[in-house]
């Protein structure tokens, strides 16, 4: 409590931070675009082609050469597969960095072309008399997103967030839509600039992890904001300032526990898998990360001075001889008229 | 509810929870009996999803145009022509080499023109040509709305295309996709129209979509004014050649780059401004209608190319970053359920009994519906796995919170039953906001294209099942299990404090 209670004040310190990071990510995004992931970016390939009956022994021996010599020339292969034919045959595929020198994977070629031509004309190797082709080729990448992929996330993404505004502002308070909204559009908004930042390589499936960020920052200030609802109607938080009603209600606990729990099970999912969803699990863990920091100190600092400046319209409405503002400036109008007019008809 | 009801009722619920769990995830193995008179395999239901390329990898092949060919066809013929050395010296000389790709030198083709140094340079108009192609070839894969997939130039002068597996009919949209030739309707005869400067197809033709029906799956093409009265005209005439007593009918091609796109067959006049083309047999899916739509829309749009290609075989391609992705993927899933069945038994007590129930009910059907309600059309992605864990999460969260609703009723003094009535209660309109947000934000995701699109429903089916689960069926089970239990205290680990009266 005592340390929520430091950082609730500083709305500018977390909302210019917030701001930094994304202003940030969105400038990095739009120079270099997100650092997509190796399966989907410009490479250099060596693809052997074996164009007769596939067997593991004869694949296994394609293979062996392959790192033999790409290890020999000091290439660091990004990914390579098997693929199979539908008929007879399959075509090995080793994917380089487009960064690497064209003339050290001609070089790997060559060398796999003569070591592969000779195990196919000697007798008792695995190879003998297979049809082997090795190509390399330097590919461009030109399409990978889906038509309206990016305009219609980003819609999407809008509308939740509205809808949240709604529905928050409606059933609980306006000042709570607000900061329930602005959270959620933190919360999503830094985990895609962080994404960016940091370059985590990534594919289309870029969009699930900001939907997640959404559904994780939207569900974070939903727990906040309930507690507070039920908390502030009662009559020991009634007496208490804005700051300590917020400071005392935000179940700070329940919300780091969630978090965790959600890391860990990130953590083990990324540790386990392979580096496809090792990076999707990492890119979602900083949609957790970026959730936890909107709710717990975008979050409470954004809704102070909201709920202050509410405690305060409510304290005045409270006061036996309140007015409306409108009814007010309707009074002050009528008392400036009779003023003046007296005035008038001594002119007269 | 009665001790021996709620035993029995549990032991039923028991039976059938074990039943479909073994169903989804108990490994695929040769079935030690025929079925059908047939060797069999057994396949669990988390291997008949969609998967997308990052976890079930796909297909790829290679399109080259004409006057371009691969390293390994040029080495085939070669290889061909060795023992004919002029044979083979004329043809060597009939390529150049440009990268690991061979570009014809033959003038014929119009690839490349000698540079004047003994070399060659690829002519300006190939180029072009090549390149407005490539562009609508992506845009033709664009428009598919894959959840993953690649289209890539290679060597400048070829393409590279790749598409997940769950595409059933991708050979078929590797072959349509790389005709870039003119549209033109045809009588069988004659093209019904020629493209020129005063006519163009899309005159004629409004757009092209996919559409399914009960009935079936068809391409739906909106006509123009002008293409009303051409298709009545045409159709009228092959209507009327038919011959009545054979019921043979006249047939309207639609033909793209000179290929038979759809074979429409005539038996009397269409006057309307659409028309509902379908494939006929079973094998015409949708996605096959989507693909002849996506070709037909873009030839009448772009008209021809100039160019053509060949699509090279098709390749069966596993994820690229290993084979045992899902595997393992699956490894780390299980761990994390087991996880989420042990842990509300060391925090909940007996109430981690109706948790196991609920985390194994939203696991059940969560995985039934991702492959019996979005099969054929939705794709499992990264995405489904982190929702169905978002999902997960929150179901042992609100789960939780119950419980300490109860226990926080219980502390005041109240009996259990009134503690367990009381929790729920004050409980209930935080589930049902967060839900409905949740939900609310689910159903925005729609919006989204491919696998955003894939991805909200699944939320949306995690959502709705994570709130069943939170507001009914762990209270069902709960229920049973508080009437089955010899002891209501121990049952929630309550320890009931002794009455100083007493």
């Amino acid at each position: 409590m005592s340390k929520l209670s430091k950082t609730i004040g500083k709305f500018k310190l977390w909302g210019i931070l917030a701001a930094v990071v994304i202003v940030a990510g969105i400038v990095i995004a739009a120079i270099f675009g997100f650092n997509t992931d190796a399966a989907l970016s410009d490479s250099r390939t060596l693809s052997v082609r074996l164009d007769s009956y596939v067997t593991d022994d004869r694949t296994a021996l394609i293979r062996e050469v392959c790192e033999e010599e790409i290890g020999g020339a000091g290439l660091g292969d990004k990914y390579s597969m098997t693929s199979e034919f539908s008929g007879t045959g399959c075509e090995i595929v080793y994917a380089f960095s487009s960064s690497v020198d064209e003339s050290a994977v001609a070089a790997v070629k060559t060398a796999v072309e003569n070591r592969l031509t000779e195990a196919t004309g000697t007798q008792g190797n695995a190879l003998y008399g297979a049809y082997v082709y090795v190509t390399s080729n330097a590919e461009t990448v030109s399409a990978v997103l889906p038509e309206g992929y990016i305009w219609r996330a980003v819609l999407a993404g809008v509308i939740a967030v509205v809808l949240e505004f709604i529905y928050v502002a409606v059933r609980y308070k306006l000042n709570m839509g607000i900061a329930a909204a602005a959270s959620t559009l933190a919360g999503t908004l830094l985990t895609l600039a962080l994404v960016a930042l940091v370059r985590i390589p990534v594919t289309a499936s870029v969009a699930y992890v900001g939907a997640f960020a959404l559904l994780f920052t939207t569900i974070l200030s939903l727990f906040a904001f309930g507690k507070m609802r039920a908390d502030f109607k009662t009559d020991e938080y009634k007496e208490k300032s804005a700051e300590d009603a917020i400071v005392s209600s935000l179940p700070a606990k329940g919300i780091l526990l969630f978090c965790l729990v959600a890391a860990v099970v990130l953590v083990v999912v990324g540790a386990i898998a392979t580096a496809a969803v090792r990076w999707f699990a990492i890119a979602s863990l900083i949609g957790v990360a970026a959730a936890l920091y909107s709710v717990l100190l975008f979050l409470p600092s954004l809704y102070l001075p909201l709920k202050k400046a509410s405690d305060k319209r409510a304290a005045a409405r409270a006061r036996y001889d309140y007015k409306p503002p409108r009814e007010k400036k309707r009074e002050a109008k009528a008392a400036a008229a009779a003023e003046t007019q007296p005035a008038a008809d001594k002119a007269e | 509810m009665g001790k021996k009801k709620s035993v029995v009722l549990l032991t039923l619920i028991t039976i059938v929870i074990v039943a479909l769990c073994a169903m989804i995830a108990v490994p695929s193995f040769d079935l030690p009996f025929p079925v059908n008179g047939a060797e069999s395999t057994w396949h669990p239901v988390v291997d008949t999803y969609d998967f997308d390329e990052d976890l079930g990898g796909g297909y790829y092949t290679y399109y080259y145009p004409e006057g371009v060919i691969s390293e390994a066809e040029y080495k085939t013929e070669c290889e061909s022509r060795e023992g004919d050395a002029d044979r083979l010296e004329e043809y060597t000389s009939s390529y150049t080499a440009h990268g690991g790709i061979y570009l014809s030198t033959d003038p014929d083709d119009g690839v490349v023109e000698e540079d004047g140094n003994g070399g060659y340079t690829v002519t300006e108009s190939f180029r072009t040509s090549f390149e407005a192609a490539a562009k609508e070839i992506a845009d033709r894969y664009a428009k598919k709305g894959y959840s993953s997939y690649r289209v890539s130039v290679v060597d400048d002068y070829a393409i590279r295309v790749s598409v997940p597996e769950y595409d059933t009919s991708a050979g078929t949209t590797f072959q349509y996709f790389s005709y870039t030739g003119g549209f033109t309707l045809n009588d069988g005869t004659s093209d019904v129209f020629e493209e020129g400067r005063n006519v163009s197809a899309s005159d004629y033709f409004r757009d092209f979509t996919p559409e399914s029906t009960r009935d079936g799956v068809y391409v739906r093409i909106r006509l123009t004014d002008e293409g009303r009265t051409l298709i009545r005209d045409i159709t009228t005439t092959l209507s009327s050649s038919s011959d009545d007593s054979s019921s043979s009918s006249g047939t309207l091609y639609f033909r793209v780059g000179g290929e038979d796109i759809i074979s429409l067959s005539v038996t009397s006049v269409i006057d309307g401004d659409e028309m509902y083309i379908g494939g006929g047999d079973s094998s015409y899916t949708y996605e096959t209608a989507q693909t002849v739509a996506i070709l037909l829309e873009s030839a009448v749009q772009a008209g021809d190319m100039g160019i053509s290609f060949t699509a090279d075989d098709a390749r069966i391609a596993p994820p690229a970053y290993g084979e045992n992705t899902r595997t393992l993927l699956y490894i780390a899933l299980a761990i994390v359920l087991l996880a989420a069945l042990v842990l509300p038994f060391v925090f909940f007590r007996g109430f981690g009994g109706a948790c196991l129930y609920s985390t194994l009910s939203y696991f059940i059907i969560t995985t039934l519906c991702f492959a019996f309600i979005t099969s054929g059309v939705l794709e499992f992605t990264l995405g489904s796995v982190l929702i169905f864990l978002f999902g997960l999460l929150v179901t042992l969260f609100f789960n939780g919170s119950v419980y300490r609703a109860i226990k926080a009723e219980f502390m005041t003094g109240k009996t259990v039953d009134s503690s367990v009535k009381g929790g729920y209660k004050k409980s209930l309109a935080g589930t049902l906001d967060t839900y409905a947000v949740l939900i609310l934000a689910a159903l925005a995701l729609l919006i989204g294209a491919a696998g955003l699109h894939a991805l909200a429903i699944q939320a949306l089916i995690c959502l709705v099942t994570g709130a069943f689960c939170n507001l009914l069926w762990t209270r069902f089970i709960s229920c049973m299990l508080l009437s089955a239990s010899k002891d209501k205290y121990k049952y929630f680990g309550f320890v009931r404090e002794d009455d100083d009266d007493e």
